[in-house]
């Protein structure tokens, strides 16, 4: 099982971060989960970014990747994320919060 | 407490530039619930000394749907009352995770000021350097210096710090609920703005009762909204056919509050291409439709094709968007953005007709909203959201004994 990220459905309401916080320590927070969001306010740039064992995947507006540990992202996007390289890796539960308490449909869980 | 509020609140007296920690009761939240009930009771005690109260609600920062909600409450300088403001986005949930779920700010600064929450800590800040700077230019330079794009604020532009009543508390760079006149209050005080950023956690009585609960009202609530978005979702405001139509050309994205589905804001790129999904180095390439009664207002008053570039401006002096609709005569972006720089230097504090519903239409539900820091434009479309469903949730998340009067005024 996996999470697969749409970025284009991403409305940036940052329920996932909640969401995985709260399965990871029950309390509410935003702090703890492998799912975050970004945004570069002004020019309404978002997305979010997920947290795996071997790298992450950037879900950007023009679309998702895989970024392997150790490559360099190539936008500058990539440094308003950099605090998801602290984060635990996505421990791929099933039934998942993240995607429970998506209203849109960004996150959706595959085998 | 230590379910879904901070353990304290914040007093900060600009004046000494001295911050007071106040345990928050159970008591007293028993008693005042939270929202615009619990910052009025603290309105009420520091009544002598000026005070602004931001504060959140008893379910802002959670699971539950529309959990956005943070209320501005002061004395009117507009009105002489005391009026509770409606601040959307993520302003509200980032104050309960800065440590306080209420501050309480009192007296004026001797010198420009903004006041950095963050952590359990409260500095005050020396804000001459962004002191005449515009709304947009100090929330860079804020969060610049703090060293983090993710920090909120509540800040003023020039029309605040002119002290004029058509002014108003912007968020971040985006209008927002203040029809009241809070700006001046802001300016009068000397403080730029208040900036929030925390790590805080919020615990609660029954976390598996809680989730099950939460979970059949997102159900729901998402269920009730469909597939509304963009303006569609903002029919509360009277967006003409032809504001909508210029409005469609320029839209880029919608985006929704802190842990809303209601995606009903509305991003309008007008200096570059809206189909453009990638960042180019365009710094500041349109403006989001933020508080779509504003825009109306200004729809109106200007061509609809430069609304939104009208609006922009709108927000980076800092002036409410319905006060100064009617005094634009310009109906080109260029004149009527000269005419604005004039309003928000001008030094007298004017009346106007005013909405005084700036989020959603009065009712109990609006009301209900308030206290429970759910987003009143949310709360307006699911009838749910409605003050029995969180006295079930208050009483499961905190421990405590609450009944559906508790969230009513």
């Amino acid at each position: 099982m996996s999470i697969k990220v749409e970025p284009q459905k991403c409305i940036n309401c940052g329920a996932c971060e909640l969401a995985c916080s709260f399965y990871r320590d029950e309390v509410f927070t935003t702090m703890s989960a492998s799912v975050m969001m970004y945004r570069e306010e002004v020019r309404n740039y978002f997305g979010l970014m997920l947290k795996e064992e071997d790298g992450m995947i950037e879900g950007r507006p023009e679309g998702a990747k895989f970024v392997a540990e150790g490559e360099t992202s190539d936008s500058e996007a990539g440094a308003s994320a950099k605090p998801i390289l602290m984060r635990e890796p996505c421990d791929k539960c099933k039934d998942a919060l993240c995607v429970r308490f998506c209203p849109t449909g960004c996150l959706t869980e595959v085998d | 407490m230590d379910n879904m509020y901070t353990e304290y609140y914040l007093v900060v007296d600009l004046a000494t530039g001295e911050a007071e920690e106040v345990e928050l009761e159970e008591e007293f939240v028993e008693q005042y619930v939270g929202g615009a009930k619990l910052n009025l009771a603290l309105y009420d005690k520091y009544k002598d000394e000026d005070p602004i109260v931001f504060g959140s609600g008893l379910f802002t920062s959670t699971l539950i749907p529309g959990s956005c909600l943070g209320v501005l409450t002061a004395k009117s300088p507009l009105t002489g009352k005391v009026a509770h403001a409606s601040i959307t986005w993520n302003a509200g949930a980032e104050l309960k995770f800065t440590g306080y779920s209420f501050v309480v700010v009192k007296n004026k600064a001797a010198e420009p000021t903004y006041l950095w929450l963050h952590d359990e800590i409260a500095d005050f800040v020396d804000a001459s350097s962004i002191w005449g700077k515009d709304t947009w230019e100090a929330t860079d330079a804020i969060r610049d210096e703090q060293g983090e794009d993710r920090i909120q604020l509540l800040i003023i532009g020039k029309a605040g710090e002119n002290k004029l009543t058509t002014a108003q508390v912007i968020n971040n760079y985006w209008g927002d609920g203040d029809r009241f006149g809070f700006g001046a209050l802001f300016g009068e005080k000397n403080l730029k703005a208040i900036a929030m950023r925390g790590m805080g956690e919020l615990e609660l009585d029954d976390a598996d009762a809680f989730l099950e609960k939460a979970e059949d009202l997102f159900k729901d609530v998402v269920a009730k909204v469909g597939a509304a978005k963009g303006f569609d979702a903002a029919d509360y405001a009277d967006i003409s056919a032809d504001l909508k139509a210029a409005a469609a050309k320029q839209t880029h994205r919608v985006d929704a509050d802190f842990n809303s589905p209601l995606a009903y804001k509305v991003y309008l790129k007008y200096r570059e291409d809206p189909s453009v999904m990638d960042m180019t180095d365009n710094w500041n390439p349109g403006v989001l439709v933020s508080d779509p009664i504003g825009f109306a207002a200004i729809g109106k008053a200007v061509n609809p094709d430069a609304a939104g570039e009208v609006l922009e401006k709108v927000f980076r002096l800092g002036l409410n968007p319905v006060a100064v609709a009617s005094k634009l005569t310009a109906k080109d972006a260029a004149g009527a953005i000269a005419e604005l720089e004039k309003l928000a230097e001008s030094s007298e504090a004017e009346k106007f007709d005013a909405v005084f519903s700036p989020m959603a239409p009065e009712s109990e539900r609006t009301e209900a909203a308030y206290i429970a820091g759910i987003c009143p434009v949310l709360a307006a479309k699911v009838d749910t959201l409605n003050a029995d469903t969180y006295a079930e949730l208050a009483s499961l998340t905190t421990g405590l004994d609450f009944d559906a009067d508790a969230f009513k005024m």
